[in-house]
């Protein structure tokens, strides 16, 4: 297999070369404030949904339409167990199923995402996985990361091919950041992807044996020394090396240099007042925090703050893979596992906890002139759960691993989008059949959309690679006519 | 044949040698003369005695990982238990070979989801490390991890599942062009050598593995692998591998198949298999053709030499490495590849007898290594590591920056998971930085950096060799450790 290697870091790197006095013991970092054009640009965010989420309880049918799934969605889950009644609907009913019109709406504690889907900015994509579903957590991961469901492909990760794709002539960009100290597969590839924890992680390592902030200076400055000469007089892998190591120190400076400004930022709205402040919205669901760090490191970007390249982001919220206990809406007889929870309800209250952060987050982003038109989310889960309960059908049923799901996709919609293309509010695909003629041999519903819908759409129509080379990054797959009633950006 | 010339050997090169057949000298060290005591032992032989030497392995039984459970931690124990291994090896070439073979035959944990299947490939590499070739690409076909990996229990009699069929030929033997740029083999290939391969398939019985080939589900119809397939190949007559209908014993049908690859020739009439392997062999340990030699073809003659002594010794590993290392080519430092994270990490704490325990040890697997790009037993796919530049990345060169600052700082007491002792290899009677940066750049086998690196190394230590404080332990604790800490960043020491 031959193996195409970017060329040479380009110029921008402000570090001064052959500072060989030593007197100098101290020196100010100059930031990298050239970003690589591949780190310009829109922003994606990919909610990662980690467990498989039971999707029948997050977009539940309302009524039959010219089907079932009402009568059926009755039948295998009862009011003792993780029904959500009909009754509980009303308030946050979105547009009908494509497939037999049938009422749908969201968990009643998603008010948040009812307001954006009235407001035209939320896409329901139903019925969402791939042909031949595996029911291991691992496998069908690993099919989700690398959009492959026959796994024979390479293993590199769609956004990883993505970014290796929109990042091809820069050899130390950091186009995409991950939330959680180790990489998620999806971005394996060739191009770099911060992965941290906390952005206060995100430092260039000196040997603690060097307390001394004068001698960390030194130290800085002696790495930059070799590394640059690397880069003027050396050759081959050396100099490719050389450019590498630099941009790792110049960018990890970049960013925690922000991160100073950010932490201020980041505290002070933590607490801020207003509908998502106070309450404790960023203090009490992690999730919500992940995304106001994503969002500070947004704003970062933009002209006026340290622009810091990275645009495409991925955070997680665990926790769905709901065997047990999964709790209904009106049961309150269990105390709530879920902080700031709900009484009874498990997977309502990570409902509630999903609602409330990409609230608050889109919040944000209406607030900020630049982002609003710049920012997409879209939420994936490895798979979805059974149509019907296990167990028996009381406070302690939950459900076991499944097939589709319905996911969602947040944007700005016509009018609001900085780029020509918008999203388009609605509901998409199809609810899968939930009565049992229709189920497959597990008990579970049959998938109505292939995933790879969803990220064809946004690698070509939101971040803008063509579509020829968006149906490469996706193996061959077509997208774009798979169905095109499904594309949900215009 | 250019081997090197004994006038020429050199502690250098036996460091050379030490570091790319194994993982480096095991860091006994002689404070007197600045000099790796195991370095100096090879350099004080001849060549051919040294490579001999490393190619002299005790057989006795290896403790195996003990028992593996599934669960969390699923492989974490193996994957410690191997890295382990290759720290304490007293035959570190063993181990390189295993780790060349995982990397060939890459087979991962992504889908081989049980421990004992990967610990179960992982020794059957490590039996034939330096073995018979031929035979382990027998064994490794009906080895029950591999069988999972790429579908040979799905290939069965009326429904074939080529996907093993087409690795063995693409990616374990022959490649898809050979150096001519012409196809090896053809898509009908693929087909007949699936339908030779049908019926396999293993269980567990107590806790062991089975692998077995029921007759109802072989093809036993007549086969013919490698006939010319016009538009696609043009095969040597004496390619044919016909399997007459209904072979006995099943069993072993699959063996005439792969001695049949091993008898390809390609469009030079040259061995198609030999060229292969000896190409990625001498990518593994020495450089790659491609990348390194101006005019590839040069070094190609270079591998043919050395194919030649493959096939002559019946695909030996043993007898091909000895040739290899025996290369005046293989000690010339201008061509060289990138370490990997394993390499990178093991040489390190091989070359300082570094200490590594506490949590950071018992993640080295999922934590250390996987976040530098290699997760042992789990490859990103077949295609397997790239190699070389892939390796390095600003997020993966940090992870390296992380490990070297630790290894640097820490010390050997209960207090850090990793570090190593650094009085172990201080000369506090040197009286220049020149004196105490050559010394570490010696033992890490670092023999040619240039001057202006050189230069910012010895001003770390201090403006002029007056700073020297050798006996202060708060100046051994910082600027001292602080050089390793450089020492272990640099551009070349990622390089070997």
């Amino acid at each position: 297999m031959t193996f195409t290697r970017r060329q040479f870091m380009k110029a921008g790197v402000a570090v001064s070369a052959a500072s060989a006095f030593p007197s100098i013991w101290w020196r100010v970092r100059e930031a990298a404030a050239t970003l690589d054009p591949c780190e310009t640009g829109v922003n994606l965010v990919i909610v990662h949904v980690e467990g498989g989420n039971d999707g029948i309880n997050m977009v539940i049918p309302k009524s039959d339409g010219t089907g079932q799934n009402r009568t059926a969605y009755d039948t295998v889950r009862l009011p003792g167990g993780i029904n959500i009644a009909q009754s509980s609907l009303a308030a946050t009913q979105i547009g009908n199923d494509p497939l037999h019109n049938g009422e749908l709406a969201l968990h009643p504690h998603m008010v948040g995402l009812k307001a954006l889907y009235d407001s035209g900015n939320l896409a329901v994509m139903c019925g969402v996985h791939y042909p031949n579903p595996n029911l291991s957590h691992d496998v069908s991961s690993t099919i989700w990361y690398r959009a492959d469901p026959s796994l024979v492909g390479p293993g590199s990760g769609w956004m990883g091919r993505t970014v290796d794709t929109l990042c091809s002539a820069s050899s130390s960009a950091v186009p995409a950041v991950d939330t959680e100290g180790q990489l998620n597969p999806l971005f394996y590839g060739n191009t770099s992807v911060f992965a941290f924890d906390s952005l206060s992680d995100l430092v260039f390592p000196v040997s603690d044996a060097i307390t001394n902030a004068g001698l960390k200076s030194a130290y800085r400055n002696s790495f930059s020394n070799i590394y640059s000469n690397a880069v003027n007089n050396a050759a081959g892998f050396l100099k490719s090396i050389g450019a590498t190591g630099s941009t790792a120190s110049d960018k990890v400076d970049l960013y925690g240099s922000a991160n100073e400004s950010l932490a201020t930022n980041l505290n002070g709205l933590l607490h801020g007042s207003g509908a998502f402040g106070v309450s404790g919205v960023r203090q009490n669901f992690t999730l919500a925090r992940n995304l106001r760090t994503v969002f500070a490191l947004m704003k970062g970007a933009q002209p006026g703050n340290q622009p810091l390249g990275c645009r495409i982001f991925r955070v997680s919220i665990g926790g769905f893979d709901t065997h047990t206990d999964q709790g209904s809406y009106t049961n309150t007889a269990i105390a709530t596992k879920v902080q700031n929870g709900f009484p009874g309800e498990y997977h309502g209250s990570l409902m509630h906890h999903i609602d409330r952060a990409l609230s608050a987050f889109w919040a944000d982003v209406q607030g900020d002139a630049v982002l609003k038109g710049t920012t997409v989310l879209m939420t994936f889960s490895e798979f979805g759960r059974r149509v019907e309960e296990n167990g028996d059908h009381d406070q302690h049923s939950g459900t076991d691993h499944g097939t589709a799901a319905p996911q969602f996709v947040i944007g700005p919609k016509a009018g609001e989008s900085a780029i020509a293309t918008h999203l388009v509010g609605g509901v998409y695909g199809a609810y899968p059949e939930l009565d049992t003629p229709n189920l497959d041999d597990d008990g579970n519903a049959v998938f109505q959309l292939d995933f790879r819908h969803i990220y064809g759409e946004i690698i070509n129509r939101w971040l803008g690679l063509s579509g020829p080379t968006a149906k490469s990054i996706l193996g061959g797959y077509d997208y774009l006519t798979d169905p095109a009633s499904a594309n949900f950006l215009a | 044949m250019a081997d090197i010339n004994p006038a020429d050997w050199s502690y250098e090169k036996a460091a050379h040698l030490l570091l790319r057949a194994g993982f480096g000298h095991n860091g006994r060290y002689n404070k007197f003369t600045g000099e790796a005591t195991q370095v100096r032992f090879f350099a004080n032989l001849t060549p051919d005695k040294a490579v001999a030497k490393l190619l002299t392995m005790a057989t006795s039984k290896i403790r195996g990982p003990g028992t593996l459970v599934s669960g969390d931690d699923k492989f974490a124990k193996l994957q410690l238990w191997w890295v382990n291994r290759m720290i304490t090896t007293i035959h570190p070439l063993r181990e390189k070979m295993v780790l060349f073979l995982h990397t060939h035959f890459a087979t991962a944990r992504s889908k081989v989801v049980e421990p004992l299947y990967m610990s179960t490939q992982n020794a059957l590499f490590r039996e034939f490390a330096v073995g018979d070739f031929r035979e382990l690409v027998k064994q490794a076909t009906v080895d029950a991890a591999m069988l999972w990996w790429l579908d040979g229990t799905l290939n069965k009699n009326g429904k074939p599942n080529e996907n093993y069929a087409r690795e063995l030929q693409e990616l374990f033997t022959l490649g898809v062009f050979d150096f001519n740029n012409q196809h090896n083999y053809a898509q009908k290939d693929v087909t007949e050598a699936a339908r030779v391969l049908t019926g396999w398939r293993f269980r567990e019985d107590k806790g062991k593995i089975i692998v077995e080939i029921p007759s109802y589900r072989h093809d036993t119809g007549e086969k013919f692998v490698y006939q010319s397939q016009p538009g696609e190949t043009t095969q040597n007559a004496a390619n044919l591998i016909h399997v007459p209908a209904h072979y006995s014993p099943i069993e072993e049908e699959y063996t005439v198949l792969i001695d049949g690859i091993f008898n390809h020739l390609d469009t030079e009439n040259r061995p198609t298999a030999a060229r292969y392997i000896v190409r990625k062999l001498w990518k593994f340990f020495a450089y790659d053709p491609e990348v390194n030699a101006g005019t590839a073809r040069t070094d190609l003659s270079l591998i043919d030499d050395l194919a030649d002594v493959f096939v002559a010794n019946n695909y030996s590993l043993a007898a091909v490495l000895n040739a290899m290392f025996m290369r005046e080519e293989f000690y010339a430092d201008t061509t060289r590849t990138i370490k990997g994270p394993v390499e990178y990490v093991v040489g390190s704490l091989r070359m300082l007898r570094g200490k590594l325990g506490g949590s950071t040890r018992e993640n080295v697997g999922q934590g250390t290594l996987a976040n530098m790009g290699q997760e042992l037993f789990n490859p990103p796919d077949v295609f397997s590591w790239r190699g070389n530049l892939s390796w390095i990345t600003t997020q993966t060169m940090l992870q390296r920056y992380g490990f070297a600052g630790d290894l640097a700082a820490g010390d050997k007491s209960r207090n850090s998971d990793v570090g190593h002792n650094v009085n172990s290899f201080l000369d506090t009677k040197a009286t220049t930085r020149a004196a105490v940066v050559d010394r570490f750049l010696t033992l890490l086998g670092l023999f040619h950096v240039d001057d202006a690196t050189r230069t910012q190394l010895m001003l770390w230590l201090g403006p002029d060799d007056s700073a020297l404080d050798l006996t202060n332990p708060d100046y051994v604790q910082v600027q001292v450790r602080g050089l390793l800490n450089l020492i272990l960043t640099l551009p070349d020491y990622h390089v070997h």
